[in-house]
């Protein structure tokens, strides 16, 4: 396969997947607003926290 | 032309020149990645990004617009006087910390002047308490929503190039920085220029130039958004001119992952109407993309002067606003 159409290909999938993450993870935060303000705040800061002390353990091996 | 009508001309112009450095200031954020990793020239980067900040103004609707006109403060002891003053209050505010290096947020400086002056005018009672609980509560969700988003999408990355040639990486991303960096132009652009289309049309609408309904003219939403689109072309310049390209190194994944997913998280606010930092946004999605890497290499003393300004902005804002109103009430 030439690596012009290996490129586009790559494109088209990096772009999918951008939308597979990001579209799951902003209809969760919606849901989230919809059900409440406190709901969205203590679930969003404690699941960033959550995320950051995950990415050190993991980072720091 | 009576002397109140000039004044009002007068406070719009004010409301477009805090648009102006707030396109300005922003300039930064929306070419230091793209420029970093090489993808565009510094001066084609900022025509890149102005552009977006315009093209803006078509079709992403005006929710912040009514948020920051009808959800702050009453609408009903808005005038020229209160609208002049949460202004001074913010751009006073904008530049202490800005001689400071303080990374403190036009918005929520803005929001706070708007608090402080409605206050002073007549009391706390004017406090639309929902919509400053909801502004409040997205001033900390935000960056941690940039945060989330860009970890997931830089892990994503990690995984789907694993085994690809860091060449042909480099080419893909080269391209969709050029996407990702649009969308975070066009999020900036609508967010922060619906601030100031906000405060123009409350202003208007108090004074009895917009009829009986609070709405947002199509004229200020174009002024707003060339006004911003100028200010990020001016300050684009300046940052050619003083930090060529003394900007943080970032490779060209990181860069989408973190403008993509900073731009999908402003982009989220603005439609569910909520005013943002773009700023502090975009900051939490590079510190998502850095953690990925390693924890440690992430500069958390930015991430410090960040929850610092959290606490600071608004009252600090609020109490300048006030001030500026008691003292041209006074006149």
């Amino acid at each position: 396969m030439s690596e012009f159409r290996i490129q586009v290909l790559l494109t088209i999938a990096t772009a999918a997947m951008a939308v597979l993450i990001l579209t799951p993870t902003f209809f969760a935060i919606k849901l989230l607003l919809d059900a409440g303000l406190e709901f969205v705040f203590g679930g969003v800061v404690s699941f960033g926290i959550l995320l950051g002390f995950i990415l050190r353990r993991e980072t720091t091996r | 032309m009576d002397w109140e009508l000039t004044f009002i001309i007068f406070i719009v112009v004010v409301a477009l020149g805090f648009d102006f450095i707030n396109g300005f200031h922003d300039a930064a954020n929306s070419v230091a990645t793209i420029v970093s990793t090489r993808v565009l020239t510094p001066g084609q980067a900022v025509v890149w990004a102005a552009f977006f900040n315009f093209v803006a103004a078509f079709g992403l609707g005006i929710h912040v617009a009514n948020t920051i006109g009808k959800g702050v403060i009453e609408a009903s002891v808005i005038d020229e006087k209160v609208i002049l003053s949460a202004l001074i209050g913010a751009i006073v505010w904008d530049l202490i910390t800005w001689r400071l290096g303080l990374p403190t947020s036009s918005s929520h400086a803005l929001i706070g002047g708007l608090i402080g002056a409605g206050v002073a005018s007549a009391g706390t009672d004017v406090i639309i308490t929902n919509g400053v609980e909801r502004i409040g509560a997205f001033i900390v969700i935000s960056p941690f929503v940039g945060f989330i988003a860009a970890v997931f999408l830089a892990l994503g990355v990690m995984r789907l190039y694993a085994r690809v040639a860091p060449g042909s990486a480099q080419g893909v991303f080269r391209r969709l920085q050029l996407v990702s960096a649009a969308a975070y132009s066009l999020a900036h652009g609508t967010n922060d220029a619906q601030k100031t289309m906000g405060i123009i049309a409350v202003l208007l609408f108090s004074t009895g130039h917009l009829g009986s309904e609070f709405h947002v003219p199509f004229w200020i939403v174009i002024s707003a958004h060339a006004a911003i689109a100028a200010g990020t072309l001016a300050g684009g310049w300046r940052i050619v001119k003083t930090m060529g390209l003394r900007i943080t190194k970032l490779e060209p994944s990181d860069g989408f992952a973190a403008e993509a997913s900073s731009a999908a998280a402003i982009l989220f606010a603005t439609q569910v109407g909520i005013p943002v930092s773009t700023t502090q946004t975009i900051a939490g999605g590079i510190i998502g993309v850095g953690s990925t890497k390693r924890l440690s290499a992430v500069r958390w003393g930015v991430a410090l002067n960040i929850v610092f300004a959290w606490f600071l902005t608004i009252p600090a804002s609020a109490g300048v606003a006030a001030l500026t109103f008691v003292i041209t009430d006074s006149f």
